[in-house]
């Protein structure tokens, strides 16, 4: 009887460990999964355009492109965190970028004050989101469609005579690709402590996980959904102040397409698109450098623009198919 | 294979990640079996039934339904081949009709020329409904209309309406009410003598004695014995299902009742939204233990809710006396050291797609910074002090509760608040669906806070559990305290019936 109980206990530890070695695997291969697709379609556009992806004219290139949709990604894997998304990105972008254009003009402002000025400019519109979200609790799909028109109706009714050029003899200093990856690494280093170590980061992922559950254990919904949605205008704003500098200039398609763009990107790094525990801004970072290695890959290779969303789409549905079993453990019925 | 076997399976394995939750499993059913299948939380016995049901499939083993070889791809292709179950918690499906929820996934047999035949399907539902003895439900109406029992009643229609020759009634009963449990009693007792089986899985031993006429234990995933009628008695099982002893009573063995004179927490005539309290007062004492009690909808889970600051009163305040804070929002609650145990753990209580860890720590994020940056080995700290506190079992806090079972899960919901020291603790049907193993640990867990001079407001639907524990207890009844019924050994069910009603 005792030796029994002793073999069935062992047989039992085995398969214990054995299952546990398994399980734990699964999970790090899908962890690893947005990884090795960077991977990837990095060999692969090396190889197909012969070394001219990482050639010093092009490796500015890479800078300049994945600056924009790195920087507002790590903004938006707050909101993404908590379930939300946001669709009028592109368009706060370009409205944040109306609002210093005219300063730039004459360049008498101090360069620190247009930063805060765009910033300050983006802010208040995700927040006006934020708060018609959780405050009026109308769907954060709605809430941001309607921001985007807003924003989309003043830029295009300001370059309506004709697009804004800047002068940007002033500010040029600020165009530089080394200053930008330094802006970069700062903000993401600071996204990531904010995501990871502090209770805002955590608020968002239990918001995420059940929204009942996390107000019943004290997360403030109203204020948490707020700073999220601050820590994204902020990226929007900065990201927005860079664009105006390299572009020079504004018109009614500048941010046009960026708010899908961070989305695409969030799949293919594997970020939840539900948000909750599982969450991680790596994961938001990965996808948009796949995403600008997928755009520059293709343009260096000359391939017609239509066939990067062509692509795009394919991967797309490879990443979802292969994310989707996420729900088969779940009780259905 | 003769000799009545109806149902069979040999060696079934299932894990869930790296939960084990069934080992090499061999069960058997003969017709006219009315078999129990018993377990504590996490023994598997809701697996093994989801597994005959076609919600599940086995990692290994196989199964003979009739002596074929039977391996169900979904719960649809197990209804159709014989096989229906009842789950445990809410299976209908909401914004459906009754009659659309009883026929779910068999519409087809109303179609015609691609259209439902509604007048048909409601005719038909009406009929089924009536041949398990229930009239006051109207096919057509929402399910959303109906109330909880009601919803469960409209399950079991769904399984009795392809005439199962087995019927598997996973703990359905401790919902319901007497109404339901009739219900389901009969038609048990009328398949028996159809010479069908069912499979009867419930904590309520007592009422697998009086259903059932065998009965199979199931612990860790392991099956350890299955009793025939004449070995079987409620300590029996009981000893098989936790692998030891248990002592008779789990409840407090003092008839004491006394407490602290100091108020703690006050609600100064709170009216509900929905109606259900009215003009409500409440006063909690230091080392109290405070039972509230009542029938189903006498709005005794609003007012755990409300006095959580979680659910705000129309008229009324609750008041934090020793801070004289009024509490409108749960994190002012918490703040004052207040903690609330929701009815609906795996909605409210938890957050499910979450790790042990996140979950425990969540309401204590403030108090794990250093410098402004959250600690994360304070927190592994505080959260393996936890686990080992109150024995979860998990494999580690990185565990995601979808893991867990119910009692696991109830643990970790205690833990969260035991884990920041609150003073005042509200829990909602603390026991709801666990097991004695578990239900014990969290008596002498209630008991030792009141003795640390903590206060409990337990409201709950088992008269035993509030006689049981509580130093004083209020009976709610048209959304006012009804009596207060200080602890003593004469109290009875009857007598607390007698005021509910």
């Amino acid at each position: 009887m005792e030796a029994k109980r002793d073999i069935t206990h062992n047989v039992k530890t085995n398969f214990k460990l054995r299952l546990d070695k398994i399980s734990r695997n699964n999970m790090e291969l899908r962890q690893a999964l947005p990884f090795v697709g960077l991977l990837f379609i990095f060999l692969f556009f090396l190889i197909a355009t012969r070394g001219r992806l990482v050639a010093a004219s092009n490796l500015s290139n890479l800078i300049e492109q994945c600056f924009t949709i790195t920087l507002v990604a790590v903004g938006a894997s707050f909101i993404y965190a908590c379930g939300l998304f946001d669709i009028s990105i592109g368009a706060v972008m370009a409205l944040s970028e109306l609002s210093i254009a005219y300063l730039m003009k004459t360049g008498d402002t101090p360069i620190i004050l247009i930063i805060l000025i765009a910033i300050g400019t983006a802010v208040f519109c995700t927040i006006i989101t934020s708060i018609i979200t959780s405050v009026l609790k109308v769907n954060v799909f709605v809430s941001s469609l309607c921001m985007m028109f807003i924003c989309n109706g003043i830029v295009t009714a300001a370059v309506s005579e004709a697009d804004i050029y800047i002068s940007f003899q002033d500010y040029k200093s600020a165009n530089s690709p080394l200053l930008k990856a330094i802006v970069l690494i700062v903000m993401v280093g600071v996204g990531w402590v904010i995501f990871n170590k502090t209770r805002l980061g955590r608020d968002l992922k239990a918001l995420g996980g059940n929204e009942t559950a996390a107000a019943l254990s004290g997360v403030r919904k109203v204020k948490t959904y707020i700073l999220a949605f601050v820590c994204l205008g902020v990226c929007i704003g900065i990201a927005g102040f860079f664009s105006l500098i390299r572009v020079s200039m504004l018109s009614s398609s500048t941010g046009g397409g960026l708010g899908l763009n961070i989305f695409v990107a969030i799949v293919l790094g594997g970020f939840p698109l539900t948000g909750g525990s599982q969450s991680r801004m790596i994961s938001a970072i990965v996808g948009a450098l796949t995403l600008t290695l997928l755009q520059n890959g293709l343009s260096i290779m000359s391939m017609d623009p239509s066939w990067t969303h062509f692509i795009q789409g394919i991967l797309f549905l490879i990443i979802v198919g292969l994310s989707y079993d996420r729900s088969k453990g779940k009780f259905i019925l | 294979m003769d000799n009545g076997v109806l149902f069979k399976t040999f060696g079934i394995y299932k894990s869930f990640g790296p939960t084990q939750a069934l080992i090499n499993v061999d069960f058997e059913l003969r017709r006219g079996n009315v078999c129990g299948l018993i377990g504590e939380n996490g023994s598997g016995k809701s697996t093994l039934s989801s597994i005959i049901a076609g919600i599940l499939k086995p990692d290994k083993g196989r199964m003979y339904f009739k002596e074929k070889e039977y391996s169900p791809q979904s719960m649809l292709d197990a209804r159709k081949s014989g096989i229906g179950i009842i789950v445990q918690e809410a299976g209908t499906l909401s914004h459906l009709t009754v009659a659309e929820n009883i026929f779910v996934g068999d519409l087809k047999r109303f179609e015609k020329l691609g259209f439902v035949n509604e007048k048909q399907m409601y005719k038909e539902a009406e009929a089924i409904l009536h041949k398990i003895g229930v009239d006051d439900i109207d096919p057509a109406a929402s399910v959303d209309s109906l109330n909880f029992e009601d919803r469960k009643i409209v399950e079991i229609a769904r399984a009795m309406y392809t005439n199962p020759e087995i019927l598997i009634v996973d703990e359905s009963t401790t919902a319901l009410a007497q109404k339901g449990r009739k219900i389901i009693y009969n038609l048990i007792k009328s398949l028996q003598n159809e010479n069908k089986a069912v499979i009867f899985i419930s904590h309520d031993l007592d009422e697998v004695m009086y259903i059932c006429n065998t009965v199979t234990v199931l612990r860790d995933g392991v099956k350890i014995q299955t009793l025939s009628r004449d070995e079987m008695s409620v300590d029996k099982m009981k000893k098989l299902m936790v692998g030891r002893e248990l002592t008779n009573n789990y409840y407090r063995a003092d008839y004491d009742g006394t407490f602290g004179e100091k108020v703690v927490l006050k609600a100064n005539r709170i009216t509900s939204e929905d109606g259900l309290i009215m003009n409500l007062n409440l006063e909690l004492h230091e080392g109290e233990i405070l039972g509230i009690g009542g029938l189903a909808n006498c709005g005794m889970h609003e007012l755990g809710k409300i006095l959580f600051g979680a659910s705000r009163p129309v008229t009324g305040e609750v008041i934090h006396t020793p801070s004289n804070t009024v509490l409108k929002k749960p994190h002012v609650a918490i703040r004052k050291g207040i903690g609330y145990l929701s009815k609906d753990r795996d909605h409210e209580s938890i957050i499910i797609n979450a790790s042990i860890q996140e979950n425990i720590a969540l309401p204590l994020l403030d108090r794990l910074k250093k410098l402004g940056l959250l600690s994360g080995k304070k927190e592994k700290e505080i959260v393996s002090q936890q686990i080992g506190a109150l024995s979860i079992k998990c494999i580690s806090g990185k565990q995601f509760c979808t893991q867990l079972s119910g009692g696991n899960k109830q643990k970790v919901a205690f833990a969260k608040w035991l884990a920041r020291q609150c003073d005042i603790f509200i829990i909602d049907c603390p026991t709801r669906g666990i097991d004695i193993g578990v239900k014990a640990a969290i008596y002498s867990m209630i008991y030792e806070l009141k003795k640390e001079g903590k206060s409990i407001i337990m409201i709950s639907e088992e008269l035993p559990e509030l006689i049981g524990m509580s130093d004083r207890i209020l009976i709610m009844k048209n959304g006012a305290i009804a009596a207060e019924i200080p602890r003593s050994k004469n109290v009875n069910d009857s007598m607390l019936i007698e005021y509910m009603i």
